[in-house]
């Protein structure tokens, strides 16, 4: 709410609002004291005038001040709308959040009524019902209007409340027996604000404008004056033939500054409720930008490397309007030809972030601001890919690191035949592919994973879970990467089956000799299958070690948490130990250690300084315990 | 816990067999909501003040000068209500009246039967709101994948909201400003009508240019007048799209940024627009009956107008009626489009 007040657009539609709503109520003690203007006085004198000082606006043909006919016209509008705004969401309110509180058969009867009115023409039927009622005045047509619109609303509140039903917090209200109707006053409403304020701006305008449709017809009634009736007469008598465009341009000016200023406040408090659809605001742009240019400004001259991937210093920062918020910090990491890393971590641990950062694909507000992945290929040729433009970093794309996310039913394109999402991106990569072997080619693929040739020819949404998500391994392999990073590939599949899937995956990596980099919570399951593991806390790598080490000796007391609270897949003797506390807020991450005040063994100075990652034997890690220490003899129990 | 495995065929029977259940479920609602149309068609006069049926009869005399025929009276009663038959067998006559496309007498052109006003008129508005809706959708969904492309640059920020704006213009001021401008100051358009009375109608070539250039202003407003809810709409819709997995993937596949944009994003960012596009079709039709009256246009709007001012119920009823029918069969059209883009027959309910 406060965001959208603060924006430009929303003040200036609050002022013209304000200023319409002044004007409604005023009008009438202005016309008589200030303009000395009687609306509907007819000066046969003074008829078709041009603006003057006699008549700011001019008169109509019979004489008639346009300016007092505006301003009486006002509170027409207003009362319309206001009637037309309350009334229906009214009834939406009761209809909708009764179905969606209520549900089974009461909400199927309302839905059925709900998506009738929805569907029927509702200026129609107003129309005739107007029709009949020759005088309606104000409050009847916005009445009429509610009557026949409040149906958009109600669907709206119906699909909001019966999510909100299924949410713990009505359940729990529901649970200690508290009745229908208080759970709905005190626990459902609250939640819909959002969509009330936006239901009655919007039946606001609705209400203003088929009140101005109904008066340009004629509908209402013979003596009032309203924008609507001043343009009929003013198209009836001829204003347009006689230029007289003071009187049928002013009314639909007020039509449309009060209807959109109305819009506007409407569209400012959208995009605050929803801040993913205003996208990044001009600062942020423009950060990027500058961002941008600075790292790809500064290339690295790599040297050739044993490696396959050389990440180091790499750090993410999310641009916002109120200052940054490093997500990664200095993160350096190395994936040797055909090697498995591991890499753990809570959620908002920075994995996710540092993953999408590596594939050069950060997600905004999240940018790369410094550091490098250097990716060496097979033939020995070194790219830094963070000082690579997008256009430069395309040909690289999938040929030299792939992606698998963690849920292949958000990943594959719904409306593409599976076959279709392979055979793009291999003729993308190869231009002389001809669609036949492209073809071809995917159906190997397929069968690599398990996968029937002929489903290549289904959507996503026809195959299994499981199918899915091998599908998208396949998918990954498809142009024969020499790195392919995984995030989360089995979390959203059964145990069966991520079993299988990973099975599958090693063989093929067996079989291809390709490196993985595994992005898991799942500290137990990346012990399996993994080489190496790297464990992240707050968007730094606390620890990184051979896979049995990270099990077997733990070096930092996070790793150490991390691992108790994991049984190993293969035993069933489990003595779970979380971590107390929560991850830090990154917004606002501790000083020193960032572990420190979940740290069980931290010690003076702990909260001071920040710990390096040092390389001891095998094993880095970042923990004050080990500076100048031999870490063997101070393995944690 | 092993499944067996239908082969895809065997799956893409039933997801096909889905779709037609869908489509038919959605055939089946259309028919509901006509029901229910003609149900208010028979109710709304007899819950009005007064007693339209007796009030129509005397019309009728009035006009004619003789009293009105023994069946005159029966129809009348039928539509209007007001005779001593209980309402069921009231109910009974008018909907045997309604299947034999007998909608009444025009009071104000007595006697032409409404249905030949009504019939005479429809074609002018479907032809009209049609092209214009296609039109303006088309603009509108393009400009709204465009911006939300690019969402926060400097076109968004600028073309979005002013597009919200665009929304609260109403049609008929819009009307009346181009013919104002484009037909009387630069005097590019005729003022007014549907056609050139001094060709004869048919399929001449002068004919059909005649409609195009008659036409031409009265679309053009409507297209002006809707294009920015689409834009609206298929920006937010692109927007979220983008934050999608599947956006991801295909940039880390090196897609290029076009083939990302259409196939991926814009083709599934386009469905919900469908979905719009049958739930606003019915606010455009009324939009467009203001519209026809500035323009003289001689669709249903202008025979609605015409029958409003001189209280000519039974005109009023069948344009009703009319309307609510052409209205539906343009949202299962356009039910049917979002069925044959969107190969999930995901039913929302
Ligand atoms: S540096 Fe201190 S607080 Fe941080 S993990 Fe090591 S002992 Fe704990």
């Amino acid at each position: 709410m406060r965001n959208a007040l603060s924006d430009r657009r929303a003040q200036a539609g609050l002022l013209i609002a304000l200023f319409f709503t002044a004007i409604a109520i005023f009008g009438p003690l202005i016309n008589e004291h200030v303009l000395h203007q009687n609306p509907l006085a007819i000066d046969l004198e003074a008829f078709g005038q041009p603006p003057s000082s006699a008549h700011l606006l001019g008169t109509t043909s019979s004489g008639q001040d346009v300016l007092a006919q505006l301003i009486a016209g006002a509170s027409q509008s207003m009362i319309a709308g206001l009637v037309a705004a309350l009334l229906g969401t009214a009834i939406a309110i009761i209809i909708g959040v009764t179905a969606g509180t209520l549900g089974g058969r009461i909400d199927s009867a309302l839905t059925a009524v709900t998506n009738i009115f929805l569907t029927l023409p509702g200026f129609a039927l107003i129309l005739i019902v107007a029709g009949y009622t020759s005088n309606a005045g104000p409050v009847l047509i916005g009445t009429i209007i509610a009557v026949f619109g409040w149906a958009g609303g109600s669907r709206a509140l119906r699909a909001q409340s019966l999510s909100l039903r299924n949410r713990d917090f009505v359940q729990a209200s529901r649970m200690i027996g508290e009745s229908r109707i208080r759970v709905v006053i005190v626990e459902v409403l609250p939640h819909l604000t959002g969509w009330v304020t936006v239901m009655l701006l919007m039946g606001f305008v609705g209400g203003i404008l088929s009140e101005a449709g109904l008066a340009f017809l004629g509908l209402s009634g013979v003596d009032t004056v309203s924008w609507g009736t001043m343009i009929s007469q003013a198209q009836a008598q001829n204003a347009l033939l006689g230029g007289m465009w003071w009187w049928f341009a002013p009314p639909g000016l007020c039509i449309v500054a009060l209807g959109g200023s109305v819009a506007l406040i409407n569209f400012a408090l959208d995009q605050s409720y929803n801040p993913r659809l205003s996208g990044l605001s001009r600062g942020q742009l423009n950060a990027f930008q500058k961002i941008k240019k600075r790292v790809q400004r500064t290339p690295k001259s790599p040297q050739s490397s044993e490696n396959v991937l050389e990440i180091s210093g790499l750090t993410v920062e999310y641009v916002t309007d109120r200052g940054n918020v490093v997500a990664c910090k200095q993160v350096s990491l190395n994936v040797r030809r055909g090697e498995i890393v591991g890499l753990a971590g809570e959620s908002g641990s920075g994995k996710s972030t540092l993953l999408t950062s590596l594939v050069r694909l950060d997600r905004p507000p999240a940018v790369t601001t410094s550091g490098s992945v250097l990716f060496t290929d097979r033939q020995g040729k070194t790219t830094d890919l963070v000082s690579q433009s997008e256009a430069e970093l395309r040909p690289l794309r999938w040929t030299s690191i792939s992606l698998v996310l963690q849920s292949a039913m958000t990943a594959l394109n719904p409306v593409m035949r599976l076959g279709d999402q392979f055979i793009d991106v291999l003729q993308t990569h190869d231009t002389t592919l001809s669609k036949a072997a492209a073809q071809k080619k995917t159906h190997e693929l397929l069968k690599n994973v398990g996968i029937a040739p002929n489903r290549s020819n289904s959507y996503p949404h026809e195959m299994s879970g499981g199918m899915r998500q091998r599908a998208t391994i396949a998918l990954a392999l498809a142009c024969d990467p020499e790195l392919v990073v995984m995030d989360e590939p089995t979390t959203a599949v059964d145990v069966v089956m991520q079993r299988q899937i990973l099975a599958n995956v090693l063989d093929l990596q067996r079989k291809f000799g390709f490196a993985i980099v595994f992005v898991t919570h799942d500290l137990s399951l990346l012990v399996e299958i993994a080489d190496r593991i790297a464990i992240m806390y707050a968007g730094k790598i606390i620890e990184v070690a051979a896979a049995e080490e990270i099990w077997n000796a733990p070096q930092h007391p996070y790793t150490v948490g991390l691992r108790d609270s994991f049984p190993p897949l293969s035993q069933t003797t489990v003595s779970l130990r979380g971590i107390p506390g929560a991850p830090p807020d990154l917004r606002n991450p501790p000083s020193g250690c960032s572990f420190h005040p979940r740290c069980p063994l931290k010690f003076d100075g702990c909260d001071r300084d920040e710990p390096e990652l040092l390389q001891i034997g095998e094993t880095s890690v970042a923990c004050h315990q080990y500076e100048g220490a031999n870490p063997k003899e101070m393995v944690i129990q | 816990m092993v499944k067996s495995r239908p082969d895809a065929a065997v799956v893409k029977l039933v997801a096909s067999h889905q779709g037609l259940r869908r489509l038919g479920r959605r055939l089946g609602f259309y028919l509901m909501v006509a029901a229910v149309a003609i149900t208010l068609n028979f109710i709304i006069p007899r819950l009005m003040p007064g007693d339209p049926g007796t009030q129509l009869l005397l019309k009728i005399q009035q006009t004619t000068g003789i009293a009105p025929s023994e069946e005159t009276v029966k129809n009348v009663r039928a539509l209007f209500g007001g005779d001593d038959q209980n309402l069921a067998a009231q109910y009974l006559t008018y909907l045997g009246q309604i299947f034999q496309g007998n909608l009444g007498v025009s009071t104000s052109q007595y006697p032409t039967p409404v249905s030949e006003l009504v019939f005479a008129a429809l074609p002018w508005t479907v032809l009209l709101v049609g092209i214009s809706t296609v039109l303006a959708f088309a603009i509108g969904v393009t400009i709204g994948i465009s911006l939300g492309w690019k969402a926060g640059g400097r076109a968004d920020s600028f073309f979005t909201p002013a597009a919200a704006i665009l929304g609260s213009i109403p049609y008929f001021w819009v009307a009346v400003l181009a013919v104002w401008f484009f037909a009387i100051i630069l005097g590019w358009f005729p003022i007014a009508g549907g056609y050139d009375p001094s060709i004869v109608p048919g399929f001449s070539l002068l004919y059909v240019l005649g409609i195009l250039k008659f036409g031409f202003l009265p679309a053009a407003t409507i297209i002006f007048s809707t294009f920015g809810g689409w834009v609206i709409g298929q920006r937010n819709m692109m927007v979220t799209t983008l934050g999608e997995d599947y956006i991801l993937l295909a940039k880390a596949k090196g897609l290029s940024p076009r083939r990302i944009m259409f196939r991926y994003a814009a083709r599934n960012a386009i469905l919900p627009s469908f979905t719009g596009l049958a739930l606003s079709i019915a606010g455009i039709v009324a939009g467009a009956l203001l519209t026809e009256v500035v323009f003289g246009y001689p669709g249903m709007g202008s025979l609605l107008f015409r029958a409003v001012t001189e209280r000519d119920y039974p005109v009023m009823q069948a344009v009703f009626l009319l309307t609510t029918f052409a209205v539906l069969i343009a949202n299962f059209i356009a039910d049917s489009t979002y069925a044959l883009l969107d190969p999930r027959t995901r039913e929302d309910g």
